[in-house]
């Protein structure tokens, strides 16, 4: 009962003028940057941080999430419509949607996405609601140790499910937790990797880096590449009504691709992006009609798009139960919230419990406001999907360099999103996946601390890991995990879960 | 990459450069205007009206957005 009595405070705390405007701003950016191909939530969200700045972290989280699952609907709507995937998630819509856009039931597939993206995104908050407060008591006994191999394992498996190698994945989070080390050693205060730079004395703040391996890579791809002009179908209102069929058919898709969506999004890696393909499969095996997959049968429609909802769901757990983010928005989302000196974690339920359940509660109301917002301007955010890159990107490049400069007036920070910038477009180029270096980048100061703590407690013995159980367990699937991936290829079994993580994540 | 996207990439980066290097002395609104401008020639937008229309709405989009709204003390350069 302790936890309605808090949703209610929450959905009090969240009623405000200010909380409903910064989610409706949040979910209706969101939807016009799903639409968009290129830019994507990631760099929408860091962009959007000094904004939320102004306000208070609750209401910061509630925009920022706002942004990240508006961009799950809104690359639904460039999937069915004109074929070219919004975001990376939306990419297995494609398949189904389009052909069912041929078919002339493009205003019924929209239409049920919507809905099944609303039922996803319900059923994910409730699991959130659900599962949160329970891994967050039970992290409360985490130490150090505990912290350090959950983090091993963590980037175990974020470089196993992210790019095309495992080992292109180690290095980026490696890599990560370097540039992460630069600036002044937090035990000693002795300045590290600063080659006697004033500005790097600070270290190299997280915002110009996602910025610029997510957004202004972005922008030089997209100048570079030559440009299609596509065609649009055209959605009448009264079009949207799906038929009796079709609506029975996706009520089960989408209740299984939620509940699907919500586990992938437990886990370390781009879990929008394989979440979608894993409900797609899952659809396709239990279907009575099989050969109807890729010709715009409904269920591969439905399910991915639900799925892909409920993990932005499910992978907030993590990062608020244990202040561990498993994607690069939700990295963003820590960033975000340390700005405003909240640390997620175990802590977060007992410290700032009215920020967890007013953000609870906001998502309720978001959810419901995607609803109400796509579905009348469905047509609106098709014209918007046609605009023309040459006038977008400068735009947006402008943006950037403002947004990044007003953060800490800092130019030194303008360059280092420049330079990240470039060096992300070369790091695509070669496929190295992205989000994992991210992510180390906004981990390591906590990786750095459990791992000193660590060498503390246990002042030199390793036995002393031995003494505590989770601990053990964790590294144990670590290693097991590895050991398997080592072992796997000799027995010529494929492990299915490994997706190619697509840029605009 | 081809020449030509090399020389998309190379202008790009040098009118991302040169925003940033020239900035604090001329100020952020001439600045946002000379380099939307700018990229909206590398990037062959055809006429002039179009992206100097552009170059005038972004530098006012992000006047109001930044300035007038979130009160950030941007640097005004020469305008003062």
């Amino acid at each position: 009962m302790e936890g309605l009595n808090h949703l209610i405070n929450g959905f009090i705390n969240s009623l405000t003028l200010v909380n409903l405007v910064a989610c409706f701003i949040g979910a209706l950016i969101g939807t016009i940057v799903g639409v968009l191909p290129g830019l994507g939530p990631t760099a929408t969200m860091a962009l959007m941080l000094p904004f939320t700045m102004k306000y208070g972290p609750a209401t910061g989280l509630i925009m920022m999430t706002g942004v990240w699952y508006g961009a799950m609907y809104g690359g639904s709507t460039t999937s069915i419509l004109v074929n070219i995937p919004g975001e990376a998630a939306s990419v297995v819509t494609c398949i189904d949607g389009y052909q069912m856009a041929k078919k002339g039931r493009a205003g019924a597939a929209l239409a049920l996405v919507a809905i099944g993206s609303f039922v996803a995104g319900t059923l994910g908050i409730m699991g959130l609601q659900f599962f949160a407060p329970l891994l967050g008591n039970a992290a409360l006994s985490f130490g150090p140790p505990e912290y350090l191999a959950f983090m091993i394992l963590a980037f175990v498996l974020l470089s196993n499910l992210s790019g095309d190698a495992p080992l292109k994945g180690a290095l980026m989070i490696a890599f990560g937790l370097f540039i992460s080390a630069v600036g002044i050693n937090p035990m000693d205060s002795y300045p590290r990797f600063t080659f006697g730079w004033d500005e790097l004395m600070m270290g190299i703040d997280f915002l110009p880096i996602a910025m610029g391996f997510f957004g202004i890579s972005e922008i030089l791809n997209i100048a570079l590449e030559k440009y299609k002009v596509p065609e649009v179908k055209k959605i009448r209102l009264r079009d949207l009504y799906p038929s009796k069929e079709e609506g029975q058919r996706s009520i089960y898709p989408t209740i299984r691709g939620s509940i699907l969506g919500f586990f992938v999004g437990l886990l370390p890696g781009p879990c929008t992006v394989i979440s979608t393909f894993a409900s797609y499969s899952l659809e396709k095996r239990v279907s009575k009609h099989p050969e109807e997959f890729g010709q715009g049968a409904v269920e591969g429609v439905v399910a991915p798009e639900a799925a892909n909802n409920s993990a932005v769901m499910g992978s907030m757990v993590p990062l608020l139960t244990l202040g561990i983010p498993f994607a690069a928005p939700s990295a963003v989302m820590l960033a975000g919230l340390r700005m405003h000196n909240v640390e997620p974690g175990p802590m977060l339920f007992t410290t700032n419990p009215d920020i967890f359940w007013t953000f609870i509660a906001a998502m309720y109301i978001g959810n419901l406001m995607l609803l109400i917002l796509n579905l009348p301007l469905v047509g609106l955010f098709g014209k918007i999907a046609v605009i023309r890159p040459q006038i977008l990107m400068p735009v947006i490049s402008l943006i950037c360099l403002v947004g990044i400069y007003s953060v800490r007036n800092s130019i030194f920070d303008v360059w280092v999103m420049i330079a990240a910038g470039v060096m992300g477009y070369f790091l695509r180029k070669w496929k190295f996946p992205i989000a994992p270096f991210i992510i180390g980048v906004v981990l390591g100061p906590t990786t750095e601390n459990s791992v000193r703590q660590t060498l503390m407690m246990f002042k030199g013995d390793i036995f002393l890991v031995f003494g505590r159980p989770i601990a053990v367990i964790l590294l144990a699937v670590a290693m097991a995990f590895i050991g398997y991936k080592l072992v796997a290829p000799l027995f010529g079994k494929k492990i299915e879960l490994k997706v190619e993580e697509d840029d605009t994540l | 990459m081809g020449r030509e996207g090399i020389q998309t990439f190379l202008l790009m980066t040098a009118t991302f450069c040169l925003w940033i290097a020239v900035m604090p002395f001329l100020g952020y609104v001439i600045m946002t205007l000379l380099a939307t401008y700018a990229f909206c020639k590398i990037m062959r937008l055809e006429g002039w009206w179009k992206p100097l229309a552009l170059s005038a709405g972004t530098a006012l989009f992000i006047y109001l957005l930044f300035d007038y709204w979130l009160y950030i003390d941007l640097p005004r350069g020469i305008l003062g």
